[in-house]
């Protein structure tokens, strides 16, 4: 069931007055009962995965709270990360490792396999629910937090449908304790939350979807377009995927908010970042903190040399960039951002030391800083869209040894209606950033009404209808 | 004990989505009108054929390929008014709903000129764009049959009629005529003949259901004393021969529709007159009107 469709809208319809009137236990089973109707609307086979990840991670976390012997306690964490890696292996990357393989034997040995790649679906959001799941055991082994004794709300938090598929990925520790409690309506923060779903709508169906049509084009096949559009299509590209993700997450978040919920903020304006570090703390916040967290820094973070500081960064950014799907693709896309952030810890003092000789000023310092960090995200945006390897590259060639002319430009209307919607974006963006919306939505309702209704009509001028999948779907 | 002045207090939900629900059913009719107006002023080919300034003696029509008709070189040549009135992979019903509006805003034109290869490129989707003139019975009708849901939707939000590149078209042409319009890239001769020469053979299609509106259309503008000509349009050389139905395709249209078929698909054009290879650019557009010129078409 995507965001948006239609049945998504009746379901919400349907969901929350049902919701309001219930109240605790049953209310619980209701949220279960509805996020599970919402995920087995895709594949009712993948039900069973879900619940089977949950009843293991659930069992495991009450004998780690019970037992006092670490190894035991150890083997058990250990057989919870196995099981939510070997399901997560097997459904998303067990074709990827045959190909792999497969190709390895053919260049080294020159010998021809007979392992065929197998016919696995994807379940969908996966990879979010599992890191989910497995932040949970983790933080109940360190003893951050005691396990949770009512199945009923272990399930919900597993599968709660507003974040069920392409997260954010919240911990255990955040949401858990929210569904022990029976939150209450709250008209104020029911509007709010549904001011943050018309963003979201906002930025998948105006942004990101009129996008996706001159995007998909050119990326298809760059050889049928001008150095110009290449450009353009790539620098469309870092707004189609920033508003369908960020979109997706404040529909979430939005959406849990009316229900009575708090989510940890996912995107904070990511393309504004002066540097890597900064636009990881921007950029889906809520995977970059798990990465950090429960990978970067017991791998050691930054404490042991400068070598073992970008060994750990490296291989954080590889793993991130595998998390992302099972193509080699996104793994140079993991290792740009590895470089990119190990050349900044070298270049920044540097960087520093040419302004203040040349005296460049402080403002054209933070803009050239932005531009190129955007620059380089857009680089390594190629690779994660492209089909394969081979394909960024062609765009790149194309893009440099295409003509700039604009009276060979393909899609102009398209490609005019697509800068004016990022345009409006940024706008708002820059606006929302000056003058916080939230206030002024908190404070007036007759403003609220106005934001509201040209939000929506917006939508319906500007929109792009056509019930796309979200891309992070896939991961 | 003083009464508050107003009985409507914004602070209350229950008043407050009344209020909300009622902006934006308003808001939605009057922004969809100024846009309706906005919409009517424009220069926009479909802007002048609905708002009656349309009036002519020679109708162009096909889809991109039907574009490259020069209008400025035919009227010129011919001394006629002429509008085109093609579009972007504009499909045959919706080409015949839009000559039926003609035949009811205006007299009889002298002649209609059918770009037919559109009738192999069947793109349905382009209807949906034209919601804004769905104050034409004809095209209402069209949407209504291919799009049912996207007409309920346009009944419920008046704005939604007007998304779609159309509208951007109807904005930039607000000022300025779109007639004389003509692909202005330059082509990169070597990768066509390329491409030509890799392309498998294929089959033109001709849906039955495009026949017989062509025919219903052919019926019509008989009977109000018009003609209309059929017309392929120049290819790249050696495209043609990557048809493998070509002759039978051309038959069976002129035999549906019992008119002559004017072929100009492999006409001795020079190469650089294409920007790919089935469309012309400004130079060979303008060669071509005079080609139709001379060959007495326009008589």
């Amino acid at each position: 069931m995507l965001f948006n469709s239609t049945i998504f809208i009746i379901f919400t319809l349907i969901f929350m007055p049902i919701y309001f009137h219930l109240r605790g236990e049953d209310r619980r089973w209701w949220i279960l009962l509805c996020s599970y109707v919402f995920y087995g609307w895709w594949d009712s086979r993948f039900l069973l995965l879900i619940a089977f990840s949950t009843g293991i991670d659930f069992l495991i976390a009450r004998s780690l709270y019970e037992s006092s012997c670490s190894n035991k306690r150890r083997m058990l964490l250990i057989t919870s990360i196995c099981t939510n890696l070997a399901i997560l292996s097997f459904f998303k990357y067990c074709n990827f490792f045959i190909d792999s393989a497969s190709f390895l034997m053919i260049e080294l040995f020159g010998q021809h396999t007979n392992v065929k790649s197998l016919q696995i679906i994807l379940p969908v959001g996966i990879s979010f629910y599992t890191f989910q799941s497995m932040s949970y055991t983790i933080d109940v082994y360190k003893k951050k937090m005691s396990p949770e004794k009512n199945w009923v709300i272990f399930a919900s938090y597993i599968a709660f449908f507003p974040q069920l598929v392409a997260g954010p990925i919240v911990r255990a520790k955040q949401l858990l304790p929210q569904f022990q409690q029976d939150r209450e309506f709250n008209w104020q923060e029911f509007t709010l939350g549904f001011a943050q779903i018309l963003v979201g709508y906002f930025k998948k169906i105006v942004v990101a979807d009129s996008l996706a049509m001159v995007v998909d084009q050119i990326f298809t096949a760059p050889n049928s377009f001008n150095a110009l559009n290449i450009f353009l299509g790539i620098f469309l590209y870092s707004f189609q995927i920033y508003c369908d993700f960020s979109g997706y997450s404040d529909i979430a978040i939005g959406l849990a908010r009316m229900l009575g919920f708090h989510f940890p903020r996912n995107f904070n304006t990511p393309y504004f970042s002066k540097n890597f570090s900064e636009f990881w703390t921007r950029w889906h916040i809520s995977l970059s903190s798990w990465l950090r967290d429960y990978l970067y820094i017991p791998l050691g973070g930054n404490r042991y040399g400068v070598v073992n500081t970008c060994k750990n960064l490296m291989i954080t950014m590889l793993l991130g960039g595998l998390w992302h799907g099972a193509n080699w693709k996104f793994v140079f896309w993991g290792l740009l951002h590895g470089i990119f952030l190990i050349l900044q810890r070298f270049s920044s003092p540097i960087f520093n030391k040419c302004c203040e000789a040349i005296h460049l000023p402080k403002i054209l310092r933070l803009l050239f800083a932005i531009f190129i960090t955007y620059l380089l995200t857009c680089v390594a945006w190629v690779f994660f869209r492209s089909d394969s390897f081979s394909k960024a590259i062609n765009v790149f060639y194309y893009m440099f040894t295409g003509n700039w002319t604009f009276a060979n430009l393909k899609n102009k209307f398209p490609l005019v209606k697509g800068i004016f919607v990022v345009f409006l974006l940024l706008s708002c963006e820059i606006i929302h950033w000056k003058w916080n919306f939230t206030d002024i939505i908190v404070r007036r309702p007759f403003v609220r009404i106005l934001i509201f209704a040209v939000i929506l009509w917006s939508i319906a001028l500007l929109g792009s209808f056509n019930e796309t999948t979200f891309i992070y779907f896939q991961f | 004990m003083r009464q508050p002045l107003s009985i409507f207090n914004f602070k209350n939900p229950k008043c407050w989505c009344v209020l909300f629900f009622l902006v934006i059913f308003i808001g939605d009719r009057v922004i969809a009108q100024v846009l309706k107006t906005i919409v009517n002023q424009s220069q926009f080919r479909y802007s002048k054929l609905y708002g009656q300034t349309a009036q002519s003696d020679f109708l162009l029509i096909g889809n991109s390929r039907g574009l490259v008709f020069h209008q400025p070189t035919i009227a010129k040549l011919t001394k006629k008014t002429t509008i085109n009135l093609s579009y972007n992979s504009m499909p045959v019903d919706l080409a015949c709903a839009i000559m039926k509006d003609y035949f009811d805003l205006y007299p009889a034109p002298r002649c209609i000129f059918f770009e037919i290869t559109m009738l192999n490129y069947n793109n349905k989707k382009l209807i949906s764009n034209f919601m804004m003139y769905r104050s034409s019975a004809n095209i209402k009708k069209l949407v209504e049959r291919n799009f049912p849901k996207l007409n309920w939707w346009c009944n419920f939000s008046h704005i939604y009629q007007y998304n779609g590149e159309v509208l951007l078209r109807t904005l930039y042409y607000m000022f300025k005529s779109d007639q004389d319009w003509a692909l202005r890239q330059q082509a990169n001769i070597s990768q066509v003949k390329k491409n030509i020469n890799n392309m498998e053979r294929f089959r033109y299609q001709a849906k039955q259901e495009d026949l017989e509106n062509l025919r219903d259309l052919v019926k019509l503008v008989k009977s109000k004393g018009s003609d209309i000509k059929l017309i392929i349009q120049p290819l790249f050389p050696g495209f043609v021969q990557k048809i493998k139905n070509f002759n039978d395709w051309k038959q069976r249209i002129s035999k549906f529709t019992g008119l002559k078929i004017y072929d100009y698909s492999q006409i001795d054009f020079p190469d650089h007159y294409f920007v790919d290879r089935v469309h012309l650019n400004v130079s060979g557009a303008k060669a071509y009107a005079k080609l139709l010129y001379q060959d007495g078409i326009f008589k």
